[in-house]
């Protein structure tokens, strides 16, 4: 029955994308685009004139340029027109009145003299001084119709609601290569997140400055559905991905602790090995009753039941293995 | 839980992609592209690099716990090709044979891309002494001198298609996780557990046992999914299968002592038993998004998730589902509200009894036939945030979330039905004036019925953050957080559903100081300092008893407010130099100082010894490193570092799983650019 239930959904939900695609020679941006308009205002006076046009006036940017259109957003071409769907005033907005009165001539004649013909650039759109949201609105203009699902969460997520930008993390004109590398998160995060750049210079921590793991591997900064963007559906999703073998489940489980590893785990770093916020066994002490004890108690007696409780219970995140109490202690 | 297989999915999507591009290529213009625009002319780029990687350590490998310390020849390069409409981009890193890197990216224009990831590293292990013979102390380890740590090979594949000229994507997705190598593995042997017929206090009852495992995990995961453009809005589908198969020691063995019989039924004979087994596992995942524009005045997504886990040993089984959604609303310009919404449902199916065997006797069998039903839960969080911002140097949020969790097969674990939490928050931020910004932001958070003696009854927590660029050439930062909980009456399980209260309450206090400072004190050379302060300290009653069951509350005892404090300090200095067009030079020094205690006061708890004395830590670990780069000609490139760290384990416990370590590493290396 699950099977049946499971392929039906499935079709069902392809038959709407199916139905959908024919729709998609038609579709325009879904919503009108107010706010970016809004960001435009005071130069809708300006003519829109091709980035051609608008380089050739001085050549400046040509590399910029060259790059950008080696990207995958320089790639796209127009199915009408043949030319590239994104180009300089996608971003920048129209460009006429930055090279009014720039002609041919007068830009061969200050080549000649060694100079470069300056436009009046401050008749483009100031993204820099634009609000946050604005300065994103610039990549979502484009981004909003064109089925890019690592910006499902993105406009309430954590950063978009502090103010963080597309921009923050992706720089356009850095080369042909627009993604991020996962390699340098770590040193794009830590701008921000200095709190964070702390807690891994504690001696156990993961191996972020050996980048090998990524601030990406757990958190996904264009939002998710879950805490402090993680890219799990939950915390345990998002752990064990690497630590599968945690998953379970298990004949015994560890009440609903593993559900959220970060009860026992400071995922950053931590003063403790493994990661344990606290100190064993003061950690297990917190809200479990110690092991029979008292004055009378052996020095050993104390070592072996108040030093490390996972050495004997050593399957903490679930077992199959029943302890030989008859309960689930993880300790086989 | 069963769900079609990944193989059925694909041929759907294959099939779906097949007809869109069909649909396409009917009503494609015709236009011949080349003849209209032509992709830029981009030299291809690469270079690539050899060296020496000299390393080597004293004591244990602590100090370079993600290092493999051999030495070794690295290699690496870095390929960059455009021959328009492809892209290829690759970049391949390898310290040594367990420790490399590899990144490969290729586009053909928007219709195909790729990204295939590895990374591979060597995790260096603990082999915790024991020391002492098993009469003495209680300890049994088989171990001695043995050298731990893991490969770990993480893989990831990217591969997307999409239909020309309009968004629609079928994608495929895949992950492969090695670990290989291994480990100590500690667990409880002798009798294997406290059993009445052992006199009080313990004999031989119990032995903390060391072995070592041979570690041989897989984990793979795959998706399949695509999204496209649905004119309102835009949907994804997607699924997962993922696998975890578990080789080398997949289960241990051990020869147990006779154990008592504490409860009916529960009589184990003496045997060679298993124990810390790591079952395969497998499931599934579907995965359904839907949002709308991303540029309106309202702006909404959801995602819906469903997902079932099984164990394939005991056939425990996990099923999932999530509904979660967000509203984004901004009536006006400077005003825009935020609303969350998440339902969760956890059922966890798991077996009520089990049965282990002699591994060399089969008559010899061990159950338990009470196993306690696994939590399962419903949840709801509910998130409502405002922004405002009056005006353009100013932004202020306030946030309020709701979050109900309600468990069914609560009262076997003593654990509440339900808990619910309210948490309020608010928030600014300032560019006060130029060069000087502050950032502010309070938490309270109130829990009712909470589950665990980790969760407070009501928390505040607030953090402020100046950044300061007094002058071009020096920034600032000096960031303070707060955070402190309080809890009335902690609650313990003596036993399954048994639950006692202890007469005092619990209080945590966290502190986190930041501070930061960057001198650019010429053009072409940097200076930047840190300091890092952390404390966290928890008071609380420690609940423990004094004579073996059956417990009353005679033999019931709380040692009052136990203070317990971690506190970690960490300085930062690193300096580059850009000496001039050829020479580059880099250094830093970090040096981190910790300590933890806690400190109990019941002559049960410190007569003959404190058993705080045992778990103390105090270490500080150092590490200098200097490098630089000489471009010699023709686009070479010499280049060396070397690192020096020193973990230094301050009390020198022989019984702690902290050891002393100094690892020092020098790599040199040649390198040669074209384009």
């Amino acid at each position: 029955m699950t099977i049946i239930k499971s392929t039906l959904g499935l079709i069902g939900a392809l038959i709407i994308i199916v139905a959908g695609c024919e729709s998609l020679k038609s579709s325009k941006p879904i919503l009108p685009m107010k706010e970016y308009e809004k960001m435009l205002i005071g130069r809708l006076d300006a003519d829109y004139i091709g980035t051609r046009n608008c380089l050739s006036a001085c050549h400046y940017h040509d590399k910029i340029r060259r790059d950008f259109e080696a990207s995958t957003m320089g790639a796209q071409l127009s199915k009408k027109s043949g030319m590239p769907i994104v180009d300089c005033e996608s971003c920048h907005g129209p460009g006429s009145l930055a090279v009014k009165g720039i002609t041919p001539e007068r830009v061969k004649r200050d080549a000649s003299e060694g100079k470069q013909t300056a436009c009046n650039y401050r008749t483009l759109i100031n993204i820099k001084n634009l609000p946050p949201q604005a300065k994103s609105l610039i990549c979502l203009n484009c981004h909003t119709a064109n089925a890019t699902f690592s910006l499902h969460n993105w406009n309430a997520s954590e950063h978009a609601i502090n103010d963080v930008t597309c921009i923050d993390c992706h720089n356009v004109h850095a080369g042909p290569d627009l993604i991020v590398r996962p390699r340098d998160t770590f040193r794009m995060c830590i701008k921000c997140h200095k709190d964070v750049e702390a807690q891994y210079s504690l001696p156990s921590h993961h191996p972020i400055h050996e980048k090998r793991v990524f601030c990406t591997d757990c958190h996904d900064p264009m939002g998710s559905t879950n805490e402090n963007m993680l890219r799990g559906d939950s915390v345990k999703a998002t752990c064990t991905r690497c630590h599968a073998e945690k998953e379970g489940p298990f004949i015994y489980e560890h009440a609903e602790n593993t559900e959220d590893c970060t009860t026992c785990h400071n995922a950053h770093g931590s003063i403790n090995n493994n990661l344990l916020k606290v100190q064993l066994p003061f950690l297990c002490l917190q809200c479990h009753p110690g092991h029979v004890i008292s004055s009378s108690s052996s020095v050993d007696d104390k070592r072996l039941s108040y030093t490390r409780c996972t050495d004997c219970h050593s399957q903490i995140h679930g077992t199959d293995i029943p302890g030989a109490d008859g309960t689930g202690t993880f300790t086989q | 839980m069963k769900s079609p297989s990944i193989k059925k999915y694909s041929f759907i999507l294959i099939f779906i992609i097949f007809l869109t591009a069909n649909i396409t290529s009917a009503q494609d213009s015709g236009i011949n592209f080349e003849q209209i625009y032509s992709f830029p002319e981009i030299a291809p780029a690469t270079s690539c690099t050899a060296g020496y990687r000299f390393a080597g350590y004293d004591n244990s490998k602590k100090a370079g716990e993600y290092e493999y310390l051999h030495n070794s020849i690295s290699a690496g390069g870095e390929i960059r090709l455009f021959p328009f409409p492809h892209r290829i981009h690759l970049n391949i890193n390898v310290k040594n044979r367990k420790d490399y890197f590899g990144d490969l990216s290729y586009a053909y224009r928007d219709i195909v891309l790729f990204r295939g990831i590895n990374r591979t590293l060597f995790h260096n292990l603990d082999n915790i002494y024991y020391g002492r013979s098993p009469a003495v102390s209680f300890t049994e380890p088989t171990d001695a001198g043995e050298e731990y740590g893991v490969s770990v090979g993480i893989s990831n594949v990217f591969v997307r298609f999409k239909t020309p000229h309009f968004p629609f994507h079928v994608y495929a997705n895949g992950s492969l996780i090695k670990k290989d190598g291994l480990a100590q593995q500690r667990f409880l042997g002798g009798a294997g557990y406290f059993t009445t017929t052992v006199p009080f206090p313990f004999a031989n009852g119990r032995v903390r046992t060391t072995q070592k495992r041979d570690i041989d995990w897989k984990t793979t995961e795959y998706t399949i999914g695509a999204n496209g453009h649905l004119r309102w809005i835009e949907a994804d589908i997607s699924h997962t299968e993922k696998r975890f198969d578990s080789s080398g020691d997949k289960v241990m063995y051990y020869t147990y002592l006779p154990a008592g019989a504490p409860t009916a039924g529960s009589v184990r004979q003496g045997g060679t038993y298993p124990h810390n087994l790591n079952p395969n596992l497998r499931g599934s995942t579907n995965t359904l998004k839907l949002h709308s524009s991303y540029t309106g005045k309202i702006v909404a997504s959801a995602t819906f998730l469903k997902k079932d886990r099984e164990n394939e040993y005991s056939h425990a089984k996990a099923g999932y589902f999530s509904g979660a959604g967000n509203i984004t609303w901004m009536p006006l310009t400077k005003l825009i509200f935020f609303i969350k919404y998440k339902h969760t449902d956890r059922n966890i199916d798991n077996p009520v009894s089990v049965t282990i065997a002699d591994l060399n006797n089969a008559a010899n069998t061990y159950s338990d036939t009470s196993v306690r039903p696994s939590i399962s839960s419903h949840s709801d969080m509910v998130s409502l945030t405002g922004r405002y911002r009056p005006v353009s140097r100013l932004t202020l949020r306030a946030n309020y979330t709701f979050r109900d969790h309600r468990r069914s097969d609560n009262k076997a674990w003593g654990l509440p039905h339900s808990t619910q939490k309210n948490i309020f928050s608010i928030s600014g931020d300032s560019r006060i004036m130029a060069g000087l910004a502050l950032k502010a932001g309070y938490t309270h958070k109130s829990i009712n019925d909470p589950a665990y003696n980790v969760q407070p009854d009501r928390s505040d927590e607030g953090r402020l953050s100046i950044s300061w660029l007094p002058v071009s050439r020096i920034s600032a930062i000096l960031s303070y957080g707060i955070a402190i909980e309080k809890r009335d009456h902690m609650r313990f399980a003596e036993g399954p559903g048994v639950i006692i209260e202890s007469p005092g309450n619990r209080k945590v206090r966290r502190d986190n100081l930041l501070g930061n400072v960057s001198f650019l004190i010429i053009k072409e050379l940097s200076l930047t300092t840190s300091y890092a302060y952390m404390h966290h300290k928890i008071k609380e009653d420690v609940f423990y008893h004094n004579t073996i069951p059956p417990f009353t509350d005679a033999n019931r005892k709380f040692d009052r407010g136990v203070p317990y404090s971690d506190t970690a300090n960490s300085y930062a200095v690193n300096i580059r130099y850009r000496v001039n067009d050829k020479l580059n030079l880099n250094g830093g020094v970090t040096h981190t100082r910790s300590r933890a205690h806690f400190n109990v006061a019941a002559a049960d708890l410190t007569q003959p010894v404190s058993v705080a004395s045992f778990s103390s830590l105090e270490t500080r670990e150092t590490s200098y490193s200097i490098s630089g780069s000489y471009t010699v000609i023709h686009g070479f490139l010499v280049g060396a570092e070397y690192r020096y760290s020193d973990f230094n384990d301050v009390r020198d416990d022989p019984y702690d799983d902290v050891k002393d370590s100094k690892v020092h590493i020098i790599w040199l290396t040649l390198s040669k650019k074209w384009g």
